[in-house]
């Protein structure tokens, strides 16, 4: 992996002497585990980009705004002027976004209008542009994966016509219903440059990387195995419901016969009384009488064996 | 009088049925489909009423052999099950009636069945009315 630009290497390496010169301009994403190591590492990278005279630009959310602005502020003391002269440039990732999207997309002609032109503008003025932003992570916390990868394909797209320094910051946490990895792989390819989270580049020796690697492998297995027990684990708990189910239609079933059959013979026995046909059946009265009784009894046959079923059940 | 076949597994609607339906129509009572099969040889009722879920030949299965033998019969279908709109998918029959029922909702459909000109009434049951 190439590592001569200094967006590329990571919040531990990066100070102010590091090459921003460099002819190859990427586009690199860096996924971060905390939003606070991601806004100081921003920072300290803008501060060596401005040193080296690149123009500046982040498109983040507020807090993460005032965050770097407060701590550029206190480091470089023309700030205001620098800012003036449009070489930092800081921009509200949520009010970007709302400019970017039309019927709930990143837009191709909005994307033009609102950052093709304010890169145009500034590479006139600035040999070296370096750009941070976050509106893919936004987009992505917002369960809109697709959004966030036309929006890298935006980006992308831009870098062919102007040359920049590109880094989108991810919080490896919204990947969290990405089981497959699908989306994660995407972003990945999105980008020149992957570097992973904090925790990884803060392990300075090769053996504790390899150790990281070997362990995240061993949890990656470990969770694959995992999704297949859940997944086996929910084709068996939808057997159960359909089981359970048919169960109860068959009870349905055998509580509704004997009731039509109480009901027909007390509507009969009803209507022998009506018609003053009852003293001289008593035979068909005894038979009715008889026969209702067994189907109560049937009944009540079936709600013990319900009542044992669910005694038995765990 | 009208000629009616009850055909019903279950003693106690079968004897039910009999009983108050005997009144206004002449009613031959079958515990076995395969009998009421064999007995359409010989005779032809005015209307069926048939239980869906029976040992032997089920009433899906009876009603396809009546139809085989092209008999213009209207088939009121009683069931005790809940969805058994796959069971009598295509079928041709006049009505289905769900377990368990007020004897007068037999006798409406019936009298209704009946005052109609039997041979061409039956259509095929649309989906609409077995979900019911």
């Amino acid at each position: 992996m190439q590592q001569n630009s200094m967006i590329m290497l990571p919040d531990c390496c990066a100070h102010e002497n590091d090459d921003l010169t460099s002819s190859s301009y990427n586009h690199s994403v860096q996924f971060y585990e905390d939003s606070n190591h991601m806004t100081s590492s921003i920072t300290t990278l803008s501060y060596a980009a401005l040193q080296k005279d690149f123009a500046v630009i982040i498109v983040a959310e507020t807090d993460f705004i005032k965050e770097v602005e407060a701590a550029l502020k206190s480091r470089i003391k023309n700030f205001a002027l620098l800012k003036k002269h449009g070489k930092i440039m800081l921009f509200d990732a949520f009010i970007m976004l709302n400019q970017l999207m039309v019927d709930g997309k990143p837009d191709h002609e909005r994307f033009k209008q609102h950052i093709v032109e304010v890169l145009q503008t500034t590479k006139t003025r600035y040999k070296n542009i370096w750009v941070y932003g976050e509106m893919v992570n936004i987009l992505l916390q917002h369960g809109d994966a697709a959004g966030a990868l036309k929006l890298e394909a935006l980006w992308n797209d831009l870098r062919k016509k102007i040359p920049f320094d590109l880094i989108c910051g991810y919080q490896i946490s919204n990947f969290k219903h990405d089981l497959e990895g699908e989306v994660f792989e995407a972003v990945c390819y999105q980008h020149s440059v992957v570097l992973p989270g904090e925790s990884f580049l803060k392990l300075t020796e090769q053996g504790a990387q390899y150790r990281n690697v070997a362990l995240l492998q061993q949890k990656n297995q470990a969770l694959a195995n995992e999704i297949v027990s859940q997944k086996e684990l929910e084709k068996l708990l939808t057997a159960i419901v359909e089981e359970k189910t048919q169960q109860i239609y068959n009870i349905s079933h055998e509580i509704k016969t004997p009731l039509t059959a109480i009901i027909l013979q007390v509507t009969a026995l009803l209507r022998m009384l009506d018609k003053g046909q009852s003293e001289d059946n008593n035979i068909i009265i005894y038979k009715l009488m008889a026969e209702i009784k067994f189907n109560t009894q049937r009944l009540n046959h079936l709600i013990n064996n319900l009542i044992n079923i669910k005694s038995r059940t765990p | 009088m009208k000629h009616i076949y009850i055909i019903e597994d279950d003693a106690g609607i079968l004897d039910g049925l009999t009983f108050l339906l005997s009144e206004n129509y002449h009613i031959t009572a079958i515990a076995d489909a395969r009998v009421a099969l064999e007995m359409l040889n010989a005779e032809t009722p005015d209307l069926i009423l048939v239980d869906l879920l029976m040992p032997f030949l089920n009433g899906a299965e009876f009603i396809k052999k009546v139809t085989q033998k092209r008999l213009n019969i209207p088939i009121l279908v009683m069931t005790a099950s809940v969805n058994v709109s796959a069971q009598l998918k295509g079928l041709k029959i006049a009505g289905l009636i769900h377990k368990p029922f007020e004897i007068e909702e037999i006798e409406t459909r019936i009298d209704t069945l009946l005052n109609k000109s039997t041979a061409n009434e039956t259509t095929v049951l649309k989906e609409s009315l077995i979900s019911q």
